[in-house]
Order: structure tokens, then C-alpha cells, then sequence
């Protein structure tokens, strides 16, 4: 497995320009992931969180800000500069294991197909399919050389990674691996995805699921196209935005509804107090 | 694991996919090749026909012993092997000579042919021995029955002219009649034409194989010559043009020999070149719609299945594969398939033309393997790749998240844009034919109409099945709910009605245009031919073939028929005699019915009296109450025997008083005709008389006339050319003939048995200043002419045509008769029309009675010839590619079925566990195809029939060359419902596959997603 890749967003804007009208999926997201670290990235529905996967992956243009993934530029990267770091770098998997394999091919052959796309001096030091299978958990030959529709979900899903694997990325993404799966095929796939993070290889995974989030270590919250919050090893923080700003946790927020007037005192032990302002104050509420 | 494995893996998995794009090519290539292949038999096709019926080459001379007549047939044999030693081409495609010398003798008082033809005796029976020894002669059993002749006996023949040459006595080795007289073996030459012609008797030929024999007078002429059949079927296309060298080459070399070359094959590669021409013409614009059908259907084709499998190409560039590979692995199953399908479609091209030759073109024919084949295939290869590469480009530049998407395409300005030129095109094609059928933008007319009607359907198909969806909505009607919005939202619906509707009408189109043409050719047949069947004779006059045709069929169902071709206003006309007492039973006469062919026969054959028949000697009892003193007188019939020209006989000087006169009748043994009586001077002369003569009796062989003297017309005076002398008759008890006036020429006195007129049905224009006159004059079968009066008018005469006089045969041969020799009229073609319940050996019985059958026809055989001429080709090849047409359409309609069927069957699946009920989502299935289908079926029926009905008028349906509009263009009921049906079929039986495709849309699905 190559080194891990760091990747570092500075104020990453992405528009969904529509007929008539504009979305802004993402308002300006900084965030750094050091190489090798696993990131959950959490949040609502149309938070963000899968467009910013899709930036990563390359598969998006930035609208606005600056985006590197390990050496690329990819504010600035051609098409074609894309195609080869997905093809040597980023390793990608679909939400939904069945959208990555081609349904034809056998667990190997899968891996295979994905493989040729690596460059040819670096084909050549590729390891075997079932190498990359048995990262995943995925071992024994006859299994290997099935369908994928033959295979269970969970081993499913985790042939989809080592697809994404296959090339010997420094970068997986991850989009909502874990989601359909039992409780134990879930583990399995996170077994798999703590082995990839052990080999030293980036991982960003996008799910609804704060378990998974915990299991990886480093959890980004997405809200509103933003970084909302992160948690490490199972403690969360709001995230100081570069303009100030802080996300508030929902159950602050709703101490603390939007519009509150917050007195910001920082006091000696290095902590930072809110106090809402009294009701009475003059031509305050 | 390399590309090739994912892809025969891809196009395993998708294995009914695959079989159907599989077929598409195959089915796009055989068209493609189709019309190389089938164009090149249908040309080698008419070439074998067209030399069938030709008589390869003769070399020889024909002359005195000065000339190269009198060369032994070995020194000839020996040039010409040396000249087709040099040109292997020409030699390999004559047969094995046949070496022939004849020479015109006489014997037994006939005129006959000696002649000499290597082994003749294998094509005679024999009663006796063949003549192999000098001296030695067969006799026909005909001759040798009418000169009591027998085997052995001696027999002096006249060699060389009459006056001079030489006699020369023959043994007879034997009696010969020959095995089939219309074989090839005969070539052109007619060795038996026993009977009487115009200068005589004449027999059939005596036969000796002592060339020697034959040049024993050096006066007599001789026709030295061997005669080459040719190998017709050996005769391919490329070698037309060596040949036609090589005959001008081998003529140029006999000539230096002093020998002739005799041949008709450069008329006959002329009038097969113009047949080819009209093919070669054909075929792009039959090809051309088909293979615009084919590359569009290839073009759907390839956009549906690269669409269904973007998912796939974007997992590719997920992956990181370059642009070119991720279109590589994109179109790599369908370049893959369409690339297999070359040798297929070649293979099964081939063999269709292979099939269609065997079936329907001249033995011998074959499909061929030549360049043009294999362009066709290698263009219909790079096509299909371009439309492809066109189809799929799209698709394949989309990015990875788009391809994810699957949303569906909105319409582009482009598909209104193409719809709009596709209009304007078939505006200016329909313009192009209502001036000029036969240009090539008019003969795009009908597949560009059945477009627009296609896509007329196709928008119909939209609006009526959005309007359905909104009723159903409102009246809460399930099944016509799910049908209705179907077809409204189903992307690649209106498409599908555009390709069925084309196919469908481009099908009809071919069976509309199949169906005319047959009917016309049978017209055209029954014009051409005019009886079911049809012998050319050779006959020595009318009256002997008359005579023969009664002896031949006692039963009345065969007639006689002698035409003649004259000349007005430049423009030839025909004349035809007919029996008119059998016309009704005997000719085909189209547009006719029996009653109305006999009403019009006896409108030919007004009641007149007999001729007045004569035996060996006729005899008068005249009074003549005055004469002259001077100048003398005699009184003399007109007499003429069949076929003869009339001769004056004398019966005696004129006396005064009743006296009997007599003359014997020389020659009359077969039965003269008394044409009338003459008054004139004994010894020339031009002095006034006056005289009156009151015939009483006429009498013959002893026995009395029935001359009707008492009735009033029966007799009258011909017309003297210069005036002449006044004559006057006045009918009573006897003939009264009062002549006076100074004429040197006989005062004639004609027995009328005939109309004064010639009652004629006119075919065409009256010959004469005015077209529309009821009386003209026309040289009939004599140089005189011929006063007709029109008797009944038709488009046109069974075998004459549209410009044709037809008249009764007995009546013209009468007229004709009282100032000329039929027999000598060499212009005079006879026939013999037989129905058919005339004997089957017709020509046989003919053949015994002197009538030499020269050639047959029949209805049948002729319609049979046309439906192997060039229109008749070129619309079997308008069949085929209809045919493959609607293959393409079933393809299709397949195909729409089989791609996204994952998806169709996830929303049924989903639609059961709803609460719709099995046999609801069957209904709906069965009305959305029902729709689907029924409509480009009526609209591709309509704009087939209907363009048809328009170009046909421009299409040589019968011959090359035939004029526009000849025949009727009502559509007939063959090929047509045949089609239909046919097509009907295949459209149910995708039906039901895809029913049954879709069956299997159970809930269990649902577990397996909609990908």
C-alpha cells in the first residue's frame, strides 16, 4: 500500500447550477486530514458531505477555494490529470456495493479490471487480487472467483473496497459504506476499512451512522455546507471557522436559538464562556 | 485477464442482447450485401436467358465451286480450331460443332435439300440404314409415302439449278422421320418442310454423309458450314466484353479465309446489356432506403445500449481508464458483435441470393463471391462503426457522475431539426415525382414519405397517449392507466414507431409493387401472346393452313391466324386474319368476355355467299343472241387454285345461240375457286363491240353450280383500271352481261363472295387522314389495296397490339386472292393459336400435314419469361429488402424490450407488491404494445400503398423500356396480405417473448434492486 495522502480544503465552495437557479452545496468547507488518518464525515441529508466526497475524488470541479489531495492541485488539475490520480492515487466507492463491481466479472476479475487502470510502471508493482481480497477479509479461492451477485451483502460491500483498494491507493473514499448492511457485516466492512487506515492509506468515509464515525477515530460533521463540528475519539468540538464562525451542537443551539444575543467571555483557565444576554436589556429581546 | 475477456464476458451476461444486436448486424450486413449479390445473378440471370434462346455462331460459305462452299469441312474445322485455340474464351464457351452442307435438288418433282449433317442418323428413326456409303440417301417417310418410295429403290436427283447441274442417281438406305424436329440439334435450318409453297412442290430433305456427294455438280450452290452451339451457361458476366471481342476478332479472321461468320449473340449481349442496365439502376434505389433503415436502427441501437451502460463506462472512469479505453470498453461489445456479424451476414446474404437463384432465376446462376460483395460488407462494417461511434459519442463524453445519474436525455433541437429536414426532403421528392417519376430524388419518394409518416405516428402516438394518461387518472382505470404512461414516458417508444412504420412500408411497398407487376405481366403475357398457346408456322398459304388446323383439330380449338405488318404515316401497323368462327373459343383477349369476342367475330364475318368451288373442269350454258362480226369473242373464267395467283381459263369462242362451253381446269386438283367470268376479244385487238351474253348454268366435274344468277349483287363488274369497257350486269333466270366499248382488256364479271368491304377491328387510329374515319384502305394481304370498314374499335388485339387492324382470315384471303398469289407473298407470317383444350400434340399433327412448327409460345411460358426479366428482378430484390426491413423492425422492437428490462421489471415488481394484480400488468403490457405496434402497422401499410400507388407509374413493371402507364395500378391481393400477414405474425410472436420477458417481474425482485 502506497503512503497516505493529506488533504487540505481552504474554503472549498461547490454550486449546483440548475436551470432558473443555483444551489450552493458547499459554502466554504476548511478542513486538513493528515495522511493516513481515517475521517468520518457525518451530517444530514443534503448536508454536503457526498458532494465534498465527489470533490475529493475529483469526480467535481471546485467552484471556489483551494483543494489539494496529497501533490494535486485539483482546482487546477486537467481531466486528464484527474483520470490518472483516481487511477493511481484515489481509490473511490459508490454508495451501494453493486454500483462498483461489474456483475460479470468475478471478485478477482473485478479487482483486476480496476487495477487496469494504474499506469504500467506502476502495474507492475500492484499486489495480487487476492492480496487485495484478503486485506479486505475476503480469502478463499472459490469465493474469490464468484459473482459478485453469489456473495453476501457484507462481502459484498467489501469486495467494493478492495476495488477501490485495488489500485494501491494513498487516498480511499468511501461513500456511505456501511449503510444496508447487518450489524456483523457492518463490523466486517469496518474491520476492513481499520485494516486499509493500519496500511498507512487516507481514508474518508461518508455515512449517517456516528458508530462508524467513533470506529474510525476522527468524525467531520457537515452541516449546512460547512464543517460543523468534529469529534476525536469519541469527543465532539465545534470547529472555529476561519472567519470566527462556530457551528453551535443542536442541543446548544436549542439553549441557544438562532438570533440569541451570546456575551463571549473568555476566562482564565483557557476556556470560553456564552452568556446569553438578559431579556430586559434595552431594545434587546 | 485481458479487455477480449470482459468483453465476451459482458456480452455473455447480456447474452439475449447480444443475440439481438447480433442479429441486427447480421441482418444490416445481408442487406447491405444483398444488393451486390443479388443484382450480379439477376444480371447473369438475364444474361443465361437471353443467350438460352440464342443460336451461338455458324462459320462457313455459301457459293459455287469457286467459293469456299465447295472447302472440305475438315479444312474449315481445321482454321477454326486454330482460331479457338488462340482464344481459349470464345472456345470454351461453344459447344462441339456441328458440320453441315446442304444443297437445294430435285426430285420426284419436288423441290427439296440434300444435305449433309454429321450424325445426323442418332437424331433420326430409321427404317433402313443410314446413308454412311456414297450414293447413299434417306428419305423421309412423309416423302417416301407420297412417292411410293421404299428402301432400296433408286431415286434420280436434280443437283444444281433447274436448266443446268446434272442428275445423279441415289440409293435409298432408308426411311427416316425425325426423333424431335424442334431439336437444337437442327439449328435454324428447315430440313422438313414437306408441301406445297409458292414455286411448288417441295419435300423434305434427303440426307447422305458423303460430303463428296454433296459437291458432285460443280454449279449447284452449297451451304457449307459448321454450325457452334453455344454454352450459355457457361457464359458469365465478365465475359461479355471478350466476347463481343473476340466475335469481331474471329469474323475479321474467317474473312480472311473467305468464310463467314453468322451470328446473333452482339444483338442479343445488345438487348441483355439494356436488361442489366435497368438492374444495375434498380438496385441503388432499393438498397439505398434499406441501408439508411439499417444504420439508423444500428444507431438506436448502439445509443440504448451504451446508455444502459453508463454505469458501467462510469465505472471505468471511475477507476481512472483513459478517455479512449473507457470508449474502448464502452463500445467494445458492439464493435465486437458488428464485426462478427460481417462473415455472417456475408455468409447469409450469399446464401439468400444462393436460395433466390436456385428458386427463381435461370439454371446455372449462382450467387458469387466477388469484390463488390465484400465492399458492400466492409462499408456496411465501417457504417456501422461510424454510426456507432456517432450513437455512442454522447454517452461516452458524459462525466462520471452524469453516467451515474441515468437521467433520461431531454429532446434536443437536433431530433427537430433532423425531423425538419426529413419533411423538406420528402416535399421535394413528392414535387420531383409529380414531374419526373424516374429521378433519383423521386425514387426516395416513398421510403422518404413513410418517414414522415413515421414520425407523424410517432408525435400522434405522444399526444394520444399523454390525453390517455389523464383520463385514466381521472377515471382511476389501472390497466389503461399503466399502458398510457408508458408510452408517454418511454424514451425510445417514439423511435420505435418510426423504424416499424419505415419497415413496415418499404414491405408494403415491395408487395404493393409485387402485386401490380404480376398482374401486369399476365396482362402483358396475354396481350403479347394472344392464346394459351401460340405455334409460328411455316406455311405455304392461307388456305393451307386453314386446311391443316381442321385436319389437326377437328374439335375446333385451334385457328388459324396470318398476320402481316404494314406501314402508315411511318408508324407500323399489323394486320391479323383470324378464323373468326373460332376467335371467341381460341384467343385471350384481355378485357373481354367469350360473348363479347364472339359478338365482335361476328361482326368480322358478315353472311356472304359460298365461293364457288371447281373441280377439274368447269362448264357454261351461255346464250348470246347477237355478235359482232368483229372483233371475236371468247368468254373464259377466273380461277385460281389456294394459294395461286388467279389465271384466266378460255371456254370457248363466243357463238351466237345457247351452246355449252367447256374448259378443263389444269391444276385444280386440290380445288380451284371460281372468281368470276370474262368477255373479251380472241385475239387482242381494240376495236368497238357490243355484246350480250346471258350466262344460264354453271357447272363442275358434271356437276351444277349454285351461282344465285337470279340474285341481285351476287355477280357485279370489276372495276377496269383505265375505264374500260361499260359493262352492265343484270341478275335474273340467267346471268346477263351486256359489255360494249373498245378495251383491249377482258370485260370481268366477279362472283361476289365476299363483303364489298372488309369488316375490321381497329386497334389504334383509323390508318387514314382522319383517325376517327369508319372506312379506310390499306394493303391487306396483297399489294392492292384494301378497302376495311371498322367495325368495332378496342385498345387493343390480342398479339398485335395497340395499333393493329384484325379482320376474318377467309374473307381477306378471298379479297386477296382475286389479283394475287398468296404463296408468293413472303410477308405473310402464319399462326396458329390453340386454346387449351386443343390436342396436346397440336404441333405434331401439324408437322404431319406440312405445317412446320417453327416456334411455340404460351401464356404461361411467357409470363414466366417476364417474371425473370429485369423489373420482375428488381422487385424481387424490393421484396427482400423489405423482408429484411422488418426483420430489423422485429429486431427492434426486441431490443427495446430486452434493454433497461432490469429496470422495467424492478417497477412491475414493485407495481405487484402495490396491489396490481398479475393479469392488470398483462392488459396494460398487451395495450401499450398494441398501441406501440398497431400504429406505425396501419401508418407503414398506408404510406407503402399509397407510395406505390404514386411511383409505380415511374417503375418498369413488365420490360425495360415499356411506356409510363401501361398498365393498371389497382393494388392486387397476392404478395400483399401474404406481407402483411407474415408481418402480423412476427409482430406476435415478439409479442409474446417479451410477455414473457417481462413475466417474471415478481416481487422477489425487488431484493435485487432496479440496477
Amino acid at each position: 500500500m502506497s503512503a497516505g495522502l493529506g488533504i487540505m480544503c481552504r474554503g472549498l465552495v461547490y454550486i449546483y447550477r440548475l436551470e432558473g437557479y443555483d444551489i450552493v452545496a458547499l459554502s466554504g468547507v476548511d478542513l486538513d486530514i493528515s495522511a493516513g488518518e481515517s475521517v468520518a464525515l457525518l451530517g444530514p441529508s443534503g448536508s454536503g458531505k457526498s458532494t465534498l466526497l465527489s470533490l475529493l475524488a475529483g469526480l467535481l470541479p471546485p467552484s471556489a477555494g483551494r483543494l489539494t489531495v496529497g501533490e494535486h492541485d485539483l482546482v487546477r488539475a486537467t481531466p486528464a490529470e484527474l483520470q490518472e490520480m483516481r487511477a493511481a492515487d484515489v481509490g473511490v466507492v459508490l454508495q451501494g456495493a453493486s454500483r462498483n463491481l461489474l456483475p460479470y466479472l468475478t471478485a478477482e476479475q473485478n479487482v483486476r479490471f480496476a487495477q487496469r487502470a494504474v499506469p504500467g510502471d506502476r502495474r507492475r508493482g500492484l499486489p495480487e487480487p487476492r492480496d487485495v481480497l484478503a486485506m479486505v477479509g475476503l480469502t478463499g479461492r472459490a469465493r474469490n472467483r464468484q459473482r459478485p451477485q453469489r456473495l453476501s451483502p457484507g462481502e459484498r460491500q467489501r469486495l467494493a473496497l478492495a476495488v477501490g483498494l485495488a489500485g494501491r491507493p494513498g487516498l480511499l473514499l468511501a461513500d456511505e459504506p456501511t449503510s444496508q448492511l447487518d450489524p456483523r457485516a457492518r463490523d466486517e466492512v469496518l474491520t476492513a476499512l481499520d485494516a486499509v487506515r493500519r496500511a498507512g492509506t487516507t481514508v474518508v468515509v461518508v455515512t449517517h451512522d456516528p458508530d462508524v464515525g467513533r470506529r474510525l477515530g476522527r468524525t467531520v460533521t457537515i452541516r449546512d455546507g460547512r464543517v460543523g463540528a468534529e469529534g476525536r475519539r469519541g469527543e465532539d468540538y465545534a470547529v472555529v471557522g476561519r472567519d470566527g464562525t462556530v457551528h453551535l451542537p443542536q442541543d446548544v443551539l436549542r439553549m441557544l436559538p438562532p438570533g440569541t444575543l451570546v456575551g463571549v467571555e473568555p476566562q482564565p483557565d483557557g476556556t470560553v464562556l456564552l452568556v446569553p444576554a438578559r431579556v430586559d436589556v434595552e431594545g434587546l429581546q | 485477464m485481458t479487455a477480449w475477456t470482459v468483453m465476451l464476458r459482458g456480452i455473455r451476461y447480456r447474452a439475449g442482447r447480444s443475440f439481438v444486436v447480433l442479429l441486427l448486424a447480421v441482418t444490416a450486413t445481408t442487406a447491405a450485401v444483398l444488393a451486390p449479390a443479388y443484382s450480379r445473378a439477376a444480371q447473369q440471370s438475364v444474361l443465361t436467358d437471353g443467350l438460352t434462346g440464342a443460336t451461338g455462331l455458324t462459320v462457313g460459305a455459301k457459293g459455287t465451286q469457286d467459293s469456299a462452299a465447295f472447302l472440305d469441312l475438315a479444312e474449315i474445322r481445321l482454321v477454326m480450331n486454330a482460331a479457338l485455340d488462340q482464344d481459349r474464351l470464345l472456345g470454351d464457351r461453344l459447344g462441339r460443332p456441328v458440320a453441315a452442307i446442304d444443297t437445294e435438288v430435285t426430285y420426284a418433282g419436288a423441290g427439296a435439300r440434300l444435305a449433309y449433317r454429321q450424325d445426323v442418323c442418332a437424331q433420326l428413326r430409321l427404317e433402313g440404314d443410314c446413308p454412311d456409303e456414297p450414293g447413299e440417301v434417306a428419305v423421309s417417310r412423309r416423302t417416301a409415302d407420297a412417292h411410293h418410295l421404299r428402301a432400296g429403290d433408286s431415286i434420280a436427283v436434280h443437283l444444281g439449278p433447274v436448266g443446268a447441274g446434272r442428275d445423279k442417281t441415289f440409293k435409298i438406305s432408308g426411311l427416316y422421320s425425325p426423333k424431335d424436329a424442334d431439336a437444337a440439334y437442327w439449328g435454324r435450318t428447315a430440313y422438313f418442310s414437306a408441301g406445297s409453297d409458292g414455286e411448288g412442290e417441295r419435300a423434305d430433305s434427303l440426307f447422305s454423309l458423303t460430303e463428296e456427294d454433296l459437291r458432285a455438280e460443280p454449279g449447284a450452290t452449297l451451304s457449307t458450314r459448321l454450325e457452334y452451339p453455344l454454352r450459355a451457361e457457361r457464359v458469365r458476366l465478365d465475359d461479355v466484353p471478350g466476347l463481343r471481342d473476340s466475335l469481331r476478332a474471329l469474323a475479321g479472321r474467317m474473312r480472311s479465309h473467305e468464310l463467314e461468320v453468322t451470328t446473333t449473340l452482339p444483338a442479343v449481349l445488345q438487348a441483355v446489356d439494356a436488361q442489366q442496365g435497368a438492374i444495375a439502376r434498380t438496385a441503388p434505389v432499393i438498397a439505398v432506403p434499406l441501408l439508411l433503415l439499417c444504420w439508423f436502427v444500428l444507431f438506436l441501437l448502439v445509443a440504448s445500449l451504451t446508455e444502459e451502460r453508463g454505469p458501467e463506462i462510469a465505472l471505468a472512469k471511475l477507476r481512472g481508464y483513459p478517455a479512449g479505453r473507457a470508449a474502448r470498453f464502452g463500445l467494445g461489445e458492439v464493435l465486437l458483435l458488428t464485426a462478427a456479424a460481417v462473415p455472417v451476414g456475408l455468409a447469409a446474404g450469399l446464401g439468400l441470393v444462393q436460395a433466390a437463384a436456385s428458386a427463381l432465376l435461370a439454371p446455372g446462376v449462382h450467387a458469387e463471391l466477388r469484390w463488390p460483395v465484400f465492399a458492400a460488407a466492409g462499408i456496411a462494417l465501417a457504417a456501422s462503426v461510424g454510426a456507432a461511434l456517432l450513437a455512442a459519442r454522447a454517452t461516452l463524453a458524459r462525466p462520471v457522475l452524469g453516467l451515474l445519474r441515468r437521467v433520461p436525455e431531454r429532446r434536443g433541437w437536433r431530433a427537430g431539426l433532423a425531423e425538419g429536414i426529413v419533411v423538406a426532403l420528402a416535399a421535394a421528392s413528392l414535387v420531383a415525382a409529380a414531374g419526373d417519376r424516374t429521378s433519383p430524388l423521386a425514387l426516395l419518394a416513398p421510403p422518404l414519405l413513410a418517414l414522415v409518416l413515421g414520425i407523424a405516428a410517432a408525435r400522434l402516438l405522444g399526444l394520444w397517449s399523454a390525453a390517455r394518461l389523464r383520463l385514466a387518472r381521472r377515471r382511476g382505470r389501472i390497466v389503461p392507466l399503466l399502458s398510457a404512461a408508458q408510452l408517454s414516458r418511454r424514451p425510445g417508444g417514439q423511435r420505435l414507431v418510426v423504424v416499424l412504420t419505415v419497415a413496415v412500408a418499404l414491405l408494403s411497398f415491395a408487395a404493393t409493387a409485387w402485386d401490380v407487376a404480376a398482374r401486369a405481366r399476365g396482362d402483358a403475357a396475354e396481350d403479347a401472346v394472344g392464346a394459351q398457346r401460340v405455334y409460328t408456322v411455316d406455311a405455304p398459304h392461307p388456305d393451307a393452313l386453314e386446311a391443316a388446323v381442321a385436319e389437326a383439330d377437328p374439335g375446333g380449338h385451334a385457328m388459324a391466324v396470318v398476320r402481316a405488318s404494314q406501314r402508315f404515316d411511318n408508324a407500323p401497323i399489323e394486320l391479323l386474319g383470324v378464323q373468326s368462327d373460332r376467335l371467341a373459343d381460341v384467343a385471350v383477349w384481355r378485357g373481354h368476355t367469350r360473348e363479347q369476342v364472339g359478338g365482335v367475330a361476328a361482326r368480322l364475318h358478315p353472311s356472304a355467299p359460298d365461293p364457288l368451288r371447281l373441280g377439274r373442269e368447269l362448264g357454261a350454258e351461255v346464250s348470246v343472241d347477237a355478235l359482232p362480226a368483229k372483233p371475236a369473242l371468247r368468254l373464259a373464267a377466273i380461277v385460281a387454285g389456294p394459294g395461286q395467283p388467279p389465271r384466266t381459263v378460255t371456254l370457248g369462242p363466243l357463238a351466237r345461240g345457247t351452246h355449252g362451253y367447256h374448259a378443263a381446269l389444269v391444276g385444280c386438283t386440290a380445288g380451284c375457286r371460281l372468281i368470276g367470268l370474262a368477255v373479251g376479244r380472241s385475239a387482242g385487238g381494240s376495236d368497238p363491240f357490243a355484246v350480250t351474253v346471258a350466262v344460264r348454268t354453271l357447272s363442275s366435274d358434271g356437276e351444277p353450280l349454285a351461282p344465285g344468277f337470279d340474285l341481285a349483287g351476287r355477280w357485279r363488274a370489276r372495276p377496269a383500271a383505265n375505264g374500260g369497257n361499260t359493262v352492265t350486269v343484270r341478275a335474273g333466270a340467267a346471268l346477263g352481261i351486256d359489255v360494249s366499248g373498245s378495251d383491249p382488256a377482258d370485260a370481268v364479271v366477279e362472283h361476289v363472295d365476299t363483303p364489298d368491304t372488309l369488316p375490321a377491328v381497329l386497334a389504334g387510329g383509323a390508318p387514314a387522314d382522319d383517325a376517327e374515319a369508319a372506312a379506310f384502305s390499306l394493303p391487306g394481304f396483297s399489294d392492292q389495296p384494301q378497302p376495311f370498314t371498322v367495325a368495332a374499335r378496342a385498345d387493343s388485339l390480342p398479339r398485335a397490339g395497340r395499333r393493329a387492324v384484325m379482320f376474318d382470315l377467309d374473307y381477306a384471303t378471298r379479297l386477296a386472292e382475286r389479283t394475287a398469289s398468296l404463296a408468293d407473298n413472303g410477308s405473310l407470317r402464319y399462326e396458329v393459336w390453340a386454346a387449351a383444350g386443343a390436342p396436346a400434340d397440336l404441333a405434331a399433327r401439324l408437322g404431319a400435314r406440312g405445317v412446320q412448327v417453327l416456334g411455340t409460345e404460351t401464356i404461361d411460358g411467357f409470363t414466366e419469361r417476364l417474371a425473370r426479366g429485369a423489373p420482375a428482378l428488381g422487385l424481387r430484390l424490393y421484396l427482400l429488402a423489405g423482408g429484411a426491413a422488418i426483420l430489423l423492425a422485429l429486431g427492434v422492437v426486441l431490443l427495446s424490450a430486452y434493454v433497461g428490462v432490469r429496470a422495467r421489471l424492478y417497477e412491475l415488481a414493485a407495481l405487484r407488491v402495490a396491489g396490481v394484480r398479475a393479469g392488470q400488468l398483462r392488459r396494460a403490457l398487451l395495450r401499450e404494445y398494441r398501441a406501440l405496434l398497431g400504429l406505425p402497422l396501419v401508418a407503414g401499410l398506408a404510406a407503402g400503398v399509397a407510395g406505390a400507388l404514386v411511383m409505380l407509374p415511374g417503375v418498369p413493371l413488365v420490360t425495360v423500356g415499356e411506356p409510363a402507364g401501361s398498365f393498371s395500378y389497382e393494388p392486387g391481393f397476392g404478395a400483399l396480405p401474404v406481407a402483411l400477414g407474415l408481418t402480423v405474425l412476427g409482430l406476435l410472436v415478439t409479442v409474446v417473448l417479451v410477455l414473457r420477458l417481462l413475466g417474471r417481474a415478481t416481487p422477489p425482485r425487488l431484493r435485487e434492486g432496479g440496477q
